[in-house]
């Protein structure tokens, strides 16, 4: 079967947008960057064919896009520097003991997930938002499986450490109405 | 340096689906019989269910682009356009020597708008009701710039003009001035201007005299934008497609703006 190019396109846009505002917080931007990199996807003469390769060419066109751009404004980002000042993190993390299940949803962890550093943002967008393997994260970033396995706990540590830290507090339900 | 996983991260790897078959079967076995680490489990899966959830994905284009020779014809239009415009501004400059009441007040209202931005969504046809003529105003909605302020802009000699100011997402800002009244030193065609940091263009169309004014954009961006804004501006219409395609063009080719 052929391969379709703007459907695979189209099947990615949602998580290209997704990990966009996850590297850059900024919904206008992300939205920028994730047309920039559509448009360059659908207008370039060799694409890779495999959809896996595919995808993972797109997400590597959008954080080129994306580098280029903090270049551009004198805004450079270390993504690489996510662990600098948690090493002391890795290994012995865990969810913090007041950390409540109820207190999870998009809201709370999209809120918490800003606080973190770039670094670990981008982790997140790749695996829990846009859905990559230890493996692809790892092709893309150019770093160790391991690496990846270690980021990623670190990054959600710090993400269950901000969920806590909110002061967002879901309304409670209402039963018996509809709004 | 021990090269095994801690448990958070081999807890982290089985909840992601990562681990060997035999250490998954491990860490699930003690994740059965310690509650503890249940709860850390259910916590992981609940957090990455949360960010799967991508809330507000906008609609984006993904038409497939025009055939080359199309996009080859509308860059050497663009460029043909924005070289014209270029090569007119030395002429300007040796026939506009003084700068006119009307533009030291442009530029001074170019900064003044600024302070006056506004989250609430403007429209154009709110503008032009409370202007009190009939000036044209550019939707630029296809070169990413957004309606953001608009002001009264008196200009001695004019009866009453409007000033408005529109926001890009890369730092840009671009001020587009209209004033009824003939004279102020505008003739029918485009002409570049600069004055106080800021460049741009101005035109005349019959009594109304215009204005379009930035600081730090790409040259050749705002080139285009005027050379559309003039065009429209004459017919007094909204830009058609091509003129929207070669809006979002020059946008998408210009840096972002350094002011």
């Amino acid at each position: 079967m052929a391969f379709d190019r703007r459907q695979a396109v189209q099947n990615h846009a949602a998580q290209l947008y997704g990990y966009a505002v996850s590297l850059c917080s900024d919904p206008t931007l992300a939205e920028d960057l994730a047309q920039e990199t559509i448009t360059k996807a659908i207008a370039a003469r060799r694409i890779p064919h495999d959809k896996a390769a595919f995808r993972a060419w797109m997400f590597r066109i959008l954080r080129n896009t994306f580098i280029d751009h903090t270049r551009r404004t004198g805004r450079l980002v270390a993504l690489d520097a996510d662990d600098t000042d948690d090493r002391a993190d890795s290994g012995t993390g865990d969810v913090p003991d007041n950390y409540e299940d109820g207190l999870v949803n998009a809201l709370t962890v999209r809120f918490a997930l800003e606080k973190l550093k770039p670094g670990q943002r981008e982790i997140i967008g790749l695996i829990d938002i846009a859905g990559f393997s230890y493996a692809e994260a790892a092709a893309l970033l150019e770093v160790p499986d391991g690496t990846i396995m270690s980021r990623i706990s670190r990054a959600r540590k710090n993400l269950a450490d901000a969920i806590v830290d909110t002061n967002i507090v879901p309304m409670p339900r209402r039963m018996g109405r509809s709004l | 340096m021990s090269s095994r996983p801690s448990d958070w991260e081999a807890l982290n790897a089985y909840v992601d689906g990562e681990l060997e078959p035999g250490r998954a079967a491990d860490v699930a076995e003690r994740v059965a019989g310690d509650p503890a680490m249940a709860r850390q489990a259910a916590a992981l899966t609940g957090m990455k269910a949360a960010l799967a959830d991508i809330p507000d994905v906008p609609v984006f284009d993904i038409a497939p682009p025009a055939p080359k020779s199309t996009r080859q014809r509308r860059w050497l239009a663009i460029a043909a356009s924005a070289a014209f415009i270029l090569a007119a501004s030395a002429f300007w400059a040796t026939q506009f020597p003084a700068t006119p009441s009307w533009l030291t007040a442009a530029a001074t209202v170019h900064n003044s708008l600024a302070a006056q931005q506004t989250d609430a969504p403007l429209y154009a046809e709110q503008v032009a009701a409370i202007a009190g003529f009939q000036p044209y105003i550019p939707d630029l909605v296809a070169a990413k710039l957004s309606l953001a302020a608009a002001a009264p802009f008196p200009v001695s000699g004019s009866a009453g003009g409007l000033a408005l100011q529109y926001t890009g997402t890369r730092g840009c800002r671009v001020t587009y001035v209209a004033f009824p009244g003939e004279g102020f030193a505008l003739d029918e065609s485009l002409a570049r201007i600069e004055t106080g940091g800021l460049t741009g263009y101005g035109w005349r169309v019959g009594a109304i005299g215009y204005a379009l004014l930035a600081q730090g954009m790409d040259p050749n961006r705002l080139a285009v934008i005027a050379a559309n804004v003039y065009a429209a501006s004459r017919l007094h219409r909204p830009f058609d497609d091509a003129a929207r395609a070669q809006l979002a063009q020059s946008r998408a080719e210009s840096r972002a703006c350094t002011a």
